[in-house]
């Protein structure tokens, strides 16, 4: 009755066994095995990505520098442990010195991403998609800290452990920050499911 | 349990993966966290359906650049292949630059293909450079490609800031921050005590020389840009000018 609904963008999910051999032949030097691990973590990192940065080029090349950089640093993953965490902690990393560079800059990660509401699921109703248009606009006004650890654990489907481990903070702080998010974004959806039966 | 404690714990999504027997006794007997439950369980099928544009073309031109252009034969280039195996700090960052480059510059012509070795002069040299850093056995070596990376970089800019469309200067104002900061920066702190003043001091003065010239460059090129490139030559003439600053103490210290 409770299960909670979770995002399903491992297009090209391993199962575990696989990932670990494919972990293990990459740190070997094989690279079309990172070549599938890239194939398997793309998508929901990139889709975390776009929801951090709001545009589409630069969640392209935040996500390209983060496998990257991991391939480099493969050698340092212990296979076996969570390597979504590990390649989401380097992805976090890249965010913030993007946004700190930017902020360096005074330029600021735009706001103005282009409206993706027209690419919605076309069996949606009208009413559903204004929904998510309204969440996602919500989502998009959180600050950046609590859009970060909020996705990560409701969409990537995290442990507050794991959220807490990228961002570099406590779990306490990230059950916090979950907390706070889904409160608010709760309350935007109330009076429409309160006029519902 | 009271109603705001068990709505507090859907909230915090704290009832995964099964609620407890305390919550679920709530939940049985009190509609109003039946309605928060279905709420927050709502919230999060929205959240898996929040609308993301397709990357399945940088996806490809990825995975089809791992298994083309860094599948190079071992016998062809040991070192690069070698380098490819060991995980050098300085190496990472230009790696991410190269392949950074290559998404760039994929970026600005049609390559439906994905077979299609990536064969821009951009990629080429970063390559060599790659090549080059993997050789590089010391934090001096390793500052002289550096500088000349960035070096390049700016060439590139200044070739393009005319006709480049924003997000490609873009990239090229974050690679080139990247080849100051992560590169030629970062090497001079790590000069060896030990190494000769006067050859670190001419090292150390050859790197600043540059960017002092980014910096003039920049600002030059800045005047005569179109509004989109303003914001990237700007950013190109700061990350200079602040790469200047942090070398300033390091070369008064030789």
């Amino acid at each position: 009755m409770l299960r909670r609904v979770t995002s399903n963008h491992d297009t090209d999910a391993l199962p575990p066994d696989e990932e670990t051999e494919a972990i293990l032949a990459a740190q070997a030097g094989d690279r079309t095995a990172f070549a599938k691990i890239v194939s398997a973590h793309w998508d929901r990192l990139f889709r975390w990505l776009f929801q951090m940065t709001r545009d589409r080029h630069r969640a392209e090349d935040l996500t390209q520098e983060t496998f990257l950089k991991a391939l480099v640093a493969l050698k340092t993953f212990r296979a076996g442990s969570n390597f979504r965490a590990w390649l989401f902690r380097i992805g976090h990393n890249n965010f913030v010195n993007l946004k700190r560079s930017q902020r360096r800059t005074t330029a600021v990660l735009p706001d103005d991403a282009p409206d993706e509401r027209g690419q919605d699921d076309p069996a949606a109703t009208a009413e559903d998609r204004e929904t998510l248009a309204k969440v996602q606009a919500a989502v998009r006004a959180l600050p950046a800290d609590f859009r970060a650890a909020l996705l990560l654990r409701a969409e990537q489907d995290l442990s507050f452990k794991e959220v807490a481990a990228v961002m570099g903070i406590t779990e306490e702080t990230a059950r916090w920050r979950v907390f706070k998010a889904r409160q608010k974004l709760v309350q935007l959806l109330e009076p429409e499911n309160e006029a519902r039966p | 349990m009271k109603c705001e404690a068990c709505q507090n714990r859907i909230l915090a999504l704290e009832y995964t993966p099964e609620p407890t027997e305390e919550l679920r006794e709530h939940l049985a007997s009190c509609a109003a966290c039946r309605t928060a439950q279905k709420k927050a369980v709502k919230l999060d099928a929205l959240l898996a359906r929040l609308p993301v544009p397709s990357s399945q073309r940088a996806k490809a031109k990825l995975i089809a650049s791992l298994n083309d252009q860094l599948s190079v034969p071992s016998s062809k280039v040991p070192a690069y292949r070698q380098w490819m195996r060991s995980p050098l700090p300085g190496v990472a960052a230009l790696v991410v630059l190269g392949i950074g480059g290559f998404f760039y510059f994929s970026k600005k012509q049609p390559q439906p293909e994905l077979a299609e070795k990536p064969r821009h002069e951009l990629l080429n040299k970063e390559l060599g450079n790659v090549v080059k850093l993997a050789r590089a056995d010391s934090a001096p070596d390793r500052l002289r490609v550096w500088t000349d990376w960035a070096t390049d970089l700016r060439g590139e800019t200044r070739d393009l800031y005319k006709v480049a469309p924003a997000e490609e200067l873009s990239s090229l104002a974050r690679m080139y921050e990247r080849a100051v900061n992560e590169g030629i920066v970062k090497q001079a702190t790590r000069l060896p005590e030990h190494m000769d003043a006067e050859e670190k001091q001419k090292l150390l003065q050859a790197a600043d020389t540059k960017l002092a010239e980014g910096v003039a460059e920049a600002e030059r090129l800045h005047g005569e840009a179109p509004p989109q490139a303003q914001k990237y030559l700007k950013q190109m003439a700061e990350t200079s000018r602040e790469g200047r600053r942090k070398l300033e103490p390091i070369l008064k210290g030789v």
